[in-house]
């Protein structure tokens, strides 16, 4: 299970971990010991009870049907008084945002094999949040930007082109949202204008979600960092540099618990 | 001339091409939520969760607060450990 490759990464961020199913604590149990001992917490609510106290329940599900009683698909990061940090909820229950990618969102911590470049306007990491992914997972590329003293690169709303990372065409692939930081504003006092800019470092996040009809077990995203960049003497003509990532893609789990114990 | 007129002529460009790119723009603004509209998706940020307990998967009662970590912890729900 996913989860499990990403508990290190959880415990150390300082959470706890628990996985909320209407499974049967058989279930559950025959699902941990099939995996070698699942060390995260899985409970238990076969009467939805938990499900129904978040509001969470799909009410899609006849109430003869194996679904009947599921919720939502969807995580929630709590702090210790239980006030809810973030959530992430997706459409498709084969589609949702891995643990990994949500500690990069919500810590800023973690990430796959760096790529680093000496570009001429600044220093680039880039890397996947993960290595291995599962069809489904939504992930993201992140290219951190390291700017020298006076250099700016630009952000979205001004006549320069703004920074973005963008996946090429692929089949298996769909691209979302792009995640950026808030621009700072700087005056540019040679030609009167103020524009958004980012200084020092800037971390640009791609959203990419993995089909869940995939199967190859591995996957080349190939994709391209456009920039601007001006310091306070030259203004520099945009530029692309293409980065590529090869992600291995893990099969799914799809044993069943034994017949006696199934829904 | 550092912002000469090669410069103003590339600004007019871009310009335009924003201009006609705005419509995407504004899309994307109203995309940036994480969570879709259509979801019921339970407490929202800044609020409390329920409290819970339940049995886990090696049938001990654990509660909430036995599950948290310093800095709080990671709630999943998913459809089923079976199918």
């Amino acid at each position: 299970m996913e989860l499990e490759g990403s508990f290190a990464g959880l415990t150390e961020a300082g959470l706890g971990v628990v996985a909320i199913s209407y499974d049967s604590v058989a279930i559950l149990r025959s699902f941990s010991e099939r995996h070698g001992g699942i060390r995260f917490t899985m409970l238990s609510d076969p009467e939805s009870e938990i499900i129904d106290a978040f509001g969470i329940r799909n009410t899609d599900h006849a109430e003869d049907s194996m679904g009947y009683g599921v919720p939502y698909p969807g995580t929630y990061i709590v702090d210790a008084n239980g006030i809810v940090v973030e959530k992430f909820f997706a459409p498709d229950y084969r589609e949702r945002f891995t643990a990994d990618t949500i500690l990069l969102k919500t810590f800023g911590i973690g990430g796959g094999t760096r790529l680093e470049a000496e570009l001429p306007q600044f220093k680039l990491t880039a890397y996947p949040i993960q290595d291995a992914v599962r069809r489904g997972n939504r992930i993201v590329l992140v290219a951190d930007i390291e700017l020298p003293p006076r250099m700016h690169l630009y952000a979205a709303g001004s006549d320069y082109v703004p920074v973005d990372l963008k996946i090429s065409g692929h089949a298996s692939l769909s691209q979302g949202e792009l995640v950026v930081p808030e621009p700072e504003i700087l005056y540019l006092d040679v030609i009167d204008e103020r524009v958004p800019v980012y200084l020092d470092t800037v971390r640009i996040q791609r959203e990419v979600t993995l089909s869940a009809e995939f199967t190859e077990s591995a996957i080349d995203i190939a994709s391209v960092l456009s920039y601007q960049t001006c310091d306070d003497e030259i203004c520099y003509v945009p530029a692309e540099f293409p980065l590529n990532f090869k992600l291995d893609v893990l099969p799914l789990d799809g044993i069943r618990a034994p017949e006696d114990i199934r829904h | 001339m550092k912002y000469g007129f090669q410069n103003l002529v590339k600004c007019i460009v871009w310009a335009t091409l924003f201009c006609l790119a705005s419509p995407a723009l504004a899309q994307d603004a109203g995309r940036r939520s994480r969570v879709p509209a259509n979801l019921t998706t339970g407490p929202e940020i800044g609020a409390r969760i329920p409290m819970f307990a339940a049995l886990d998967q090696h049938g001990a009662r654990r509660h909430f607060d036995d599950i948290k970590g310093p800095a709080g912890a990671m709630i999943l729900f998913y459809r089923s450990a079976d199918w």
